[in-house]
This record gives structure tokens, sequence and C-alpha cells, in this order.
């Protein structure tokens, strides 16, 4: 029961954005897309949501196939980068937007949207502000709305494209620890987009490492900081903070051990 | 708005500036706005209204509003459309789209009327299937339309590109990942963003399409009280030299121009505002 | 990392493009058709003929000349109005702002009529340039004033975002290292605003050039003399030819491209100019 994606490839004109990527992605775990910009890690995100269709290979989602599914189908939580949160609505119809646009049949009843809508805002911890409008949430904030909205259509898989990229290191610190003990709490199959080492290392149970368009290595933090496969991951990750690997592996380490015993 | 500046010209040179601008601004916007109203007002209220109820005005004030009724919604619904196609898909001939959009603004409004002439007339291209059916478009309200649709077609468009390129796709992508359907994404995540910028290619094109002369006076053939719109009564009454009556016509158009661009501030000054929201949202 | 090709995923884009394309046929693209081919089918010598007729000439020449001497003065005098509007604060800034857009939003017969008036010999302005022996009505300055009243949002409107956005740290370093005013003017302002005054004007020649509804009302439109290129079409046009309209058009209709393609060219100029 994984996320697959096989043999994908991606130009755009002249520029190759993903040259035959292949990944497996177990169900539950929450794994990071590394590499510099320009690399294709956010291509290969908006092909998995199906924003992007691949020029070639396929994706199948626990054994589907949905490489040609609409994007609307295919029950996504996509973060965008600048949050992309609808500004003329207020943070309570932002998150319910997902339930209220389904067809009458499956739609929700107005409590049962409003009760999810609230058990979410508790869940990212924004009880307080859910009259509030985006404008006037700090960007933080923003970013949890932003994946409690993601959430709430109970998403098979949730991507976050840099999901901490526009905050501040203060907040971006915070946030990541949060998104890790979120995700630990949830465990819903998530892929993250970053270009910050320490921030993969910290939060993903395996970090894909891309470099112009093709994947060099995929392992564990562990793995891939003890023992890089070629000079450019050891370049790439030579100056990350190696105990940040070491204390999460403490930490989570019963948590993790939890969830491979139930798969 | 207005940045702090450190460096200005010397208190000669601004106070020259100042006077030849104000001189220039009295000449060629005040004066003519004066005139329209003293003109008009010149023999008193009561004559003033009398204009009005004159059958020839009545009937151009009908055909102007509705040549506006039907020319306003049909540009705008496709003006959005365009908008729309331009700022959310790439495809190849993009740049040739854009131009063509831009072709009635720089061809002239004359021009305009003559291209119908050409298509539509006892001689054009649909001339003899026209008689046959004994259909009439030129020297008849459809060409009205049609060349009024011609000349006010870019507003909306070239209004909504820009904000709606600004806006980018990130809010249509993400209601789409929520499994909203093209219509819901446009009515609920699309409109709601650009109804400033939609408001403001609106009003530019009901002013356009109200006050259109030239290209509306080709196709009209001057048919009093049948292919007379407003602007052609004002040239009518202008041209028999009853100019009490053409300025009583024309301070009514003066002064819906008037509101057109006090409506035009206001909504630049909500456009302001929503870009700089944008603005302070990305870099927070 | 940004899409630079590829359709994206929003749905619709078979709609839009459908409907785009279908109505700007219909509304442009045919109608342009017609005209143009009508015109091909008049031979070279009698295109020639009609189009070197010295009437047709003289008005092409009254058109252009106007043009251009109305584009000049709208160079000038929009350049310091839009100057004013971007630097300075004044009271009732806000109204005069506005303003500028009247000849975009009042009808062209309107402004035709009001500016007769005020230039006729019982007019303000009328009464005012006779002390001097002026007389302006019917006249061929008539026609650029007309112009110039139509042309003015175009310039104003170019430029003074482009005033508004130049960075005062440039004119502070040319101040540092001892320019006086006048040189940081023309050697570091001027030159940056240079462009889009060109656009602006190049746009209000364009338009003046194909301006009918506010002329006719203020020019005397006598032919050889103060007929202008649109009239001129029309009047061939209820003299039922045809074929002399239709060349006359056709020509308008090319320069009217060229101009297109001209301001086009400048005002991409202008954004890589300002994004840079």
């Amino acid at each position: 029961m994984n996320i697959e994606i096989t043999n994908v490839s991606k130009k755009f004109g002249n520029f190759i954005a993903l040259n035959d990527v292949s990944i497996n992605i177990p169900k539950g775990e929450i794994i990071a897309l590394l590499g510099p910009s320009g690399c294709g890690k956010t291509t290969l995100l908006r092909i998995i949501a199906g924003l992007e269709t691949p020029d070639y290979g396929a994706i199948k989602f626990f054994g589907e196939d949905f490489t040609n599914k609409k994007v609307k189908d295919r029950n996504v939580g996509f973060v965008f980068q600048h949050y992309a949160l609808f500004r003329h609505m207020n943070i309570f119809e932002n998150i319910a937007f997902g339930l209220r646009v389904r067809p009458k049949k499956i739609r929700p009843d107005k409590k049962a949207i409003y009760e999810n809508v609230m058990r979410l805002v508790s869940l990212v911890q924004l009880d307080n502000f859910v009259n509030r409008f985006p404008s006037e949430l700090s960007g933080g904030q923003r970013q949890r709305v932003a994946l409690a909205r993601a959430l709430a259509v109970e998403p098979t898989v949730l991507l976050l494209d840099e999901p901490f990229g526009a905050l501040d290191a203060k907040v971006r610190k915070e946030l990541r620890l949060w998104l890790r003990r979120l995700h630990d709490e949830i465990h819903v199959t998530s892929i993250f987009v970053t270009h910050d080492q320490d921030e993969a290392l910290e939060v993903s149970d395996s970090i894909v490492i891309m470099n112009k368009g093709k994947i060099e290595q995929i392992g564990s933090p562990e793995a891939v900081c003890d023992s890089p496969v070629n000079p450019f991951v050891a370049d790439f990750l030579s100056d990350v903070n190696r105990p940040l690997v070491k204390n999460k592996k403490k930490k989570l380490f019963d948590v993790m051990n939890d969830d491979r015993q139930g798969i | 708005m207005t940045k702090i500046r450190t460096i200005h010209e010397p208190l000669w040179v601004k106070i020259l500036l100042f006077f030849v601008s104000g001189i220039f601004l009295s000449v060629f916007i005040v004066l003519p706005l004066v005139t329209i109203f003293r003109e008009a007002l010149k023999s008193g209220i009561s004559l003033y209204l009398q204009t009005f109820t004159d059958p020839g005005v009545a009937a151009a004030i009908r055909l102007s509003l509705l040549t506006v009724l039907i020319c306003v919604p049909i540009n705008t619904f496709f003006g959005v459309f365009i908008a729309w196609l331009i700022t959310k898909y790439e495809f190849p001939g993009k740049k040739i789209l854009t131009t063509v959009i831009d072709l009635p603004f720089s061809i002239s409004p004359v021009i305009a009327g003559l291209l119908f002439i050409f298509m539509f007339g006892s001689f054009g291209w649909f001339g003899t299937w026209l008689m046959d059916h004994d259909i009439r478009i030129v020297f008849a309200v459809p060409g009205i339309v049609l060349a009024t649709l011609f000349v006010s077609f870019p507003f909306v468009a070239r209004e909504l590109t820009p904000l709606m390129r600004e806006l980018g796709k990130d809010d249509e992508e993400a209601a789409l990942t929520l499994g909203a359907s093209g219509f819901q994404i446009f009515w609920k995540v699309t409109l709601p963003n650009i109804k400033w910028g939609l408001l403001y290619g609106i009003i530019l094109t009901n002013a356009r399409a109200l006050g259109e002369f030239g290209a509306v006076s080709v196709v009209s053939g001057f048919i009093r009280g049948v292919t007379t719109t407003m602007p052609l009564y004002i040239d009518i009454l202008y041209g028999e030299y009853m100019f009490r009556s053409a300025f009583a016509l024309a301070s009514l158009m003066t002064f819906l121009a008037l509101v057109t661009i006090i409506a035009k501030a206001v909504l630049e000054y909500y456009i302001a505002a929503q870009r700089k929201s944008m603005e302070v949202e990305i870099q927070s | 990392m940004k899409m630079k090709n590829g359709r994206g995923k929003i749905p619709g884009f078979g709609l839009s493009l459908g409907l785009s394309l279908s109505y700007l046929s219909f509304l442009i693209l045919i109608p342009i058709s017609a005209l143009v081919i009508y015109a091909a089918k008049i031979s070279p010598a009698e295109y020639f003929n009609i189009i070197l007729d010295e009437r047709v000439i003289a008005a092409f020449k009254v058109s252009f000349f106007s043009a251009i001497a109305a584009a000049l003065l709208n160079f000038v005098f929009g350049f310091i109005i839009a100057w004013i509007l971007a630097r300075h604060n004044f009271f009732g800034k806000k109204i005069v702002d506005a303003c500028i857009d009247l000849p975009f939003a009042i009808p062209t017969a309107v402004a035709g009529i009001s500016l007769a008036m005020v230039f006729s010999l019982n007019g303000f302005m009328g009464k005012f340039l006779s002390l001097f022996n002026i007389s302006l009505e019917y006249s061929r300055a008539g026609i650029v004033i007309a112009i110039v009243f139509i042309g003015l949002p175009f310039v104003v409107r170019t430029v003074q975002p482009v005033i508004e956005e130049l960075d005062n740290g440039v004119e502070e370093a040319a101040a540092s290292l001892g320019a006086n005013y006048f040189q940081i003017f023309f050697k570091v302002v001027f030159p940056s605003v240079l462009p889009a005054l060109i656009t602006g004007a190049a746009m209000a020649f364009a338009r003046g050039l194909g301006e009918y509804g506010s002329v006719i009302f203020i020019s005397s439109n006598m032919p050889y003399e103060s007929e202008i290129v649109p009239l001129l079409i029309i009047k061939k046009l209820m003299q039922f030819d045809y074929a002399g309209a239709s060349a006359i058009g056709a020509t308008m209709l090319v320069i009217a491209f060229i101009m297109l393609f001209i301001t086009n060219f400048l005002q991409n100029y202008m954004i890589k100019e300002r994004s840079s």
C-alpha cells in the first residue's frame, strides 16, 4: 500500500525538470524531497498532486494508476509555499472550502462541516482565530491554516511545497518540530519539498536527495548522512547539523517503532 | 504612496511648473467642462429640462441605454474569459492573441465602423444574403450594437489581465486540490479576488459604449429616432444650430463621465489597497 | 520553480480558448478581413490613383502633422503634469488627478462641441486669443487642440507611475557627487523617464491619427485645408465611393498596425527597463 512513482520524466521546453525518477513511498511515512533550487523537486510534487502531467512514467496511489486522474479526484492535500489562502474568506471558511465544494451527494451537512473544521482548528491550535481573515494572521499561523485546510478533505497524501520557506528562522524551527509531532499524531502519508538540509533531516522518515532532475540518493536521515553515495550528496550534506539527526532519532524512536509494527 | 524625496527642484522651477500645468489644465479641462454646463443652462433650468422631453432626445437616450445594456454584459462575459485564458494557461500564439485584443484601440473609430459596412453593407460579404432575408444590420440598430461592441471590447480583458497575472495561479490550484470544479473555482476563488478590477473594466466599457461617436456614426446612417444614439443626436442638434439642446444633452453625458472618473478613482484606490495587501502577505 | 511551459491543470482551457477565439474572430478578425479583401480587389494602379489623389494626400498630411504637433505638445505638457502629480502634494490633487482621465471618459462628440465653443470667437479662449489677433476657430490649430485633449491622458498615465517609481537614491547619489539640480534632472532623471514619455507620446500620436469625433466640430473640414482622413473616408462612403473608402481605410489600417507594433515594442522595452 504505497505511492509509487515510476520512471517519471518531465520537460519544460528545453529544460529537463525530471529525468527518469522512481520512488516508492510507504504509507504513513513523511518523506522529504531535498535538493538545490531547480532540481525538479517542486515539479515532482506537482506531478504527484496532478497539477502537472508527466511526459513519461506513471504515478500509482495504492495500486491504482493515477497518472491521468484529474486533480480534483485525487484527494490530495496540497500546502503551497505562499499558503494560497483565500484572502476573502475567514479561517473557518478557508478550512471548510474543500468540504463545501463537494457535490451535494457526498457533501457533509452543516453540522458535520462545523465539527470537522473546529476539530481541525484545535489540531492546529488556532481555536481563537476562526473568524479572522488570513491578512490578520502571522506567517506561522497562516501556514497552519493552510495545513488544516489541506487536511479537511482527509487526503490520502499530504503534499507540502517548501512549507517553511517563507517563515523566519525562529518560527521555522518551532513549526517543523510541530509538524513532526502532528504527523506522529495523524499518520497521513506526507511528502514535503525543501532545500534546507536541517529541515529534511529533522522532520522526515526518509529523504530523497535530488539534483538536476535526477535522484541522487534515497534513505533515512542517518543513512544519507553517514554513507553518502556520491560526492554531490556528501557535499550537499557537508554542513548539516549532525546532532539534529541523533536527537530526532532518540526522541522519535519509540513512536516510529510502534508505527512500523502497525504496518 | 508618495516617497519621501530629498531632492527638490528650485522654488522658481516648481512655481513655473505649477503655473504651466494650471494654465494647461484650465484651458483643456476646466474651461470645456464649465462651457458645457454654462451653455446648457444659459436659458434657465426650465428650458434645460424641456430638452429631455423632445422625442428625438428621448429616443436617443433609449437607444444609447439599449446599446449599453447589450454591449456591456457581452463584452464583460468574453473579456473575463479572455483574461482567464491568457493568465491561467500557456499556449502557442498567446502573444498574437494579446495583440488582437488591442486592435480595437489602435484602429480609428471610423475604420471600425467601416469594417462592418464592408461586412454587412449591401455590397459587403453578407450583403446579398441579408437583403434576401430582409435583415438590416448596417444603418440599423444591430450595426450600432456591433460597432459599439467592437470599440468597447478591450477594456475588461485589458484591466483584468495584469491583475490576474499578479494574483497568480496558486489560489486556483489550491481550490483544485481541494476538489473544486472549474466553475466553483471561478465563482468562489477567482471572482472575489478580481471584483474591483472587473468593476473597473466594466465602468470603462460602459463609458466607451455610451460615448462612442465615430464608429457608430459610420454605421448609423443617421436615421433620426431610429439609429441616433446620444452622441449622434448631439451632432445633429449642433449641426442644426440648436446649441442649447445640444449642450443640454452633452451636459447629461458629461455628468455621466464625471461619475465615471470618480468611480474610477475610487476603484483604483481599492485595487491599490488590494495590491498592497498582497505584497504584505508575501513578505510576512 | 516557476512553470515555464505546459498548460497547467486549471480546468476550462478548451472552453475559454473556444469562446475567446470565436468571439475575436466574429468581432475583430472577420470584419477586418472583410475590408482588407474588398480593398485587395482594387488593382495597384487604381489603388495608387486613389491614394495619390491630391485631396487624399492633403488629408493624410493634415492628419499626420496635426497628430505630430499634438503629440509633441503632450510630450511637454503631459510630462510636466505627470511630474507634478507624481512629485508634489497640493490641495485638490486627487481631483486634478481624476480629471486627467476626463478625455477617456467624456464622449468625443461632447469634447468636440465644447472645445469648439471655448475656442470660438464668442468663447472664452476665442475672445482671449482675438486680443492678439489669433483666431483658432476652424483653423488647423483647432484640430491640434482637439487631439491634444484626446491624447493627454495617454502621456500622463504612462509617465506618472514611472516618475513615482524613480529611485531617490540615484538622485541622492548624483547630488552627493556634486551635481546641481539641473544636472541631476537632465542627466539622471529625464533619461530614465524618456522611454515612458516616448511611449506615451506614440500612443497619443496613434490615437490622434484616427481621431474623428472631437476634431470635426472644431475644424472647418475644408478639403485640401483642414480635412482629416477619417472624415474623408466618411465623405467617400456617403458618395458611395466604396473603392475609395476601402483603399483609404485599408491604408489607415496598415498604419494602425504599424503604430500598434511600435507602441507594443516601446511598452515591452519600458517593462524590461523598469524590471531591470
